[in-house]
């Protein structure tokens, strides 16, 4: 139980000075450029690595396989993206991450740390590194605002001042010193999961695990939560890897992703190339969800059922000037043309989508503009 | 036949106080024993903080043996221990030796039940955060149980009354002696309804603080 009355509590907003965690010198601010890193390699020394993971749990018919040799790569400073269904492990692989699960084989290493081979006293330490986030927040109900944020400190035996000038400062950075006497029953979903985030961040960890740690919200509080996430990574540098099962939010902040599916990672690469240029079915079924870049079944029967030309969709990359070919095709080939449906986005700097096109004309001036954008990006004849 | 009221009085506030000594001693004592063996229960649990198939199974004997026990035969058959530990297998401290034992049991269950009832998410996120297995017992589990454990002991006190009543078969004293030995024993049937009343007051009184107490930790 913490001691504090709000009136000590007033005065020591006072005296607080905003300013990252005093306890380590300062990482450098990490560089958001324009264009995407190169998806070869990460762009940051690795500060997490995962070599041949596997996970299973023993049950009632022998054992349940969650992870099956499981490589990964996190960079230092990284924004990294693990989706996947329920039930595809990722869950358990964050856990891995912070010993909360124990592998069945393979290696986690975190900060050039074997979390896979540490004792409980020393994996007890260890996790004041690496902080974490829930889906249902987990707050103590038991406990204020405040105690919640301390109770990390308090475990690690920081002493008691520190421990409260530290606290303010995060309750600052997450914007909550007004409710800091608040218990959780008092706070919107949003408010306490900026209570778990500050809860994470007070022992100035190098590493964010965020389990679902949106799902429970709605829209808009999402993207406040996100924006939050995005201010953790930037200014204090703080690598964050986020579990979802949904591609906004990959979207929305994810450097790079890994995509999960059946305990194996089935496609991983920046954010921006999975999302242009999804290999794996697991992976267009996720981006069938937030990107209508095709006609439905359904949809395209009813464009049929209107037009009389031929349906195609195009694919849009960066550097392809669609809308060109397409003028170029009216004026040289006398084709004309009607745009249905598709979608395209900007991520990572970068435009990428899709866009269904009907041409009318006769059908050897239609191969000719087909062949013209053949050249430029991939043109799939939408068959009748 | 009249009843020899101002000889009564003094003799029943004397057994009040014997039955709240009773009680108080009881409740301090196998209260905190039935505190830790109730912690050992849930955290030994398969997928608790300290999971062990061995203790679990060792635990749950011994509350299983002892619980079903009547009390009155409890008495009995605890009676060359109690000898050995009191010193006399009679009187208000082999009295207390037996109701500690009669109630650590049933506190230690609903010690458990309660402790298993903490959100398994929390005591996630609180091990996420470095705490070790002592720590989230002392600092977690029993905090964030709080209430239910105040309403759960509360329940428990009331079943101390009860029993101290029935120490009055091997001279225990307090209310339920004095109400068989002063009432029944001699058919004095008014005396009998006043000790029962006094015991009913008691138990309404300690059930009133409990909900009190409960709804202050829980913040209704």
């Amino acid at each position: 139980m913490d001691t504090w009355g709000p009136d000590r509590g007033a005065r020591r907003r006072a005296a607080y000075r905003p300013g990252p965690c005093r306890q380590r010198p300062r990482r450098p601010r990490r560089q958001k450029s324009s264009t995407p890193p190169p998806s070869s390699a990460s762009p940051t020394p690795e500060i997490i690595r995962l070599e041949r993971v596997s996970k299973s749990f023993p049950s009632r018919g022998g054992e349940v396989v969650a992870l099956d040799g499981v490589d990964l790569s996190i960079g230092r400073g990284e924004v990294f993206g693990i989706i996947g269904h329920s039930g595809a492990g990722k869950s358990t692989l964050v856990r891995l991450v912070n010993g909360l699960e124990e592998v069945t084989s393979g290696r986690v290493v975190v900060d050039g740390v074997e979390i896979s081979a540490l004792d409980a006293r020393a994996l007890a330490k260890q996790r004041e590194q690496i902080g974490m986030i829930f889906q249902q927040f987990n707050l103590l109900r038991s406990r204020t605002v405040f105690g919640n944020v301390a109770f990390p400190l308090w475990v690690a035996g920081w002493p008691k001042a520190r421990r409260e000038e530290r606290v303010w400062e995060m309750l600052d950075f997450v914007g909550l010193t007004q409710r800091a006497w608040a218990y959780p029953e008092q706070l919107s979903g949003g408010q306490k999961q900026r209570v778990g985030i500050a809860r994470a961040l007070v022992g100035g960890p190098q590493v964010l695990l965020a389990d679902e740690a949106t799902s429970a919200l709605d829209p808009e509080t999402t993207g406040d939560v996100l924006e939050l996430l995005r201010r953790t990574n930037r200014e204090l540098g703080v690598t964050i890897v986020v579990i979802t099962h949904e591609m906004d939010v990959v979207r929305a902040i994810a450097d790079r992703v890994a995509v999960l599916d059946g305990g194996r990672v089935v496609e991983q690469g920046t954010t921006f190339d999975v999302f242009a240029n999804p290999a794996a079915p697991t992976t267009r079924a996720f981006l069938r969800t937030v990107l209508r870049t095709r006609p439905a079944p359904d949809q395209l029967a009813a464009l049929r059922s209107r037009g009389a030309g031929r349906l195609f969709t195009v694919t849009v990359r960066a550097g392809v000037d669609v809308g060109a070919v397409l003028s170029d095709a009216v004026a040289e080939d006398g084709v004309r043309f009607r745009l249905h449906f598709g979608e395209i986005d900007i991520l990572q700097g970068q435009e990428y989508g899709a866009v269904t096109v009907e041409l009318l004309g006769d059908d050897a001036a239609v191969d000719r503009v087909l062949t013209r954008l053949g050249e430029h990006t991939t043109v799939e004849e939408e068959a009748a | 036949m009249n009843t020899p009221w101002e000889v009564l009085w003094p003799l029943l506030f004397e057994s009040l106080g014997q039955t709240l000594y009773m009680v108080a001693i009881t409740l301090v004592v196998s209260g905190l024993a039935g505190l830790v063996v109730g912690i050992l229960l849930s955290t030994t649990r398969p997928g608790g903080i300290l999971a062990h198939r061995g203790v679990n199974a060792v635990l749950n004997l011994v509350v299983n043996v002892f619980r079903p026990v009547p009390f009155i035969i409890l008495v009995a058959v605890l009676g060359p221990l109690t000898k050995a530990v009191t010193g006399s297998i009679i009187g208000t401290n082999a009295g207390i030796f037996v109701m500690c034992i009669g109630a650590v049991f049933s506190i230690a269950r609903v010690v458990e039940q309660n402790l298993v009832s903490v959100d398994p998410g929390v005591i996630e996120a609180v091990q996420a955060a470095g705490a070790r297995p002592l720590r989230i017992i002392v600092a977690v589990l029993v905090p964030e149980a709080l209430g239910p454990l105040v309403l759960g002991y509360t329940y428990i006190v009331i079943g101390i009354v009860d029993m101290s009543a029935m120490v009055g078969a091997i001279g225990g004293g307090g209310l339920g002696d004095f109400a068989l030995v002063r009432g029944y024993q001699v058919f004095r049937w008014d005396v009998t309804v006043v000790a029962t009343g006094v015991i009913i007051m008691l138990v309404q009184l300690l059930q009133h603080l409990g909900n009190r107490l409960a709804r202050r930790v829980l913040r209704y």
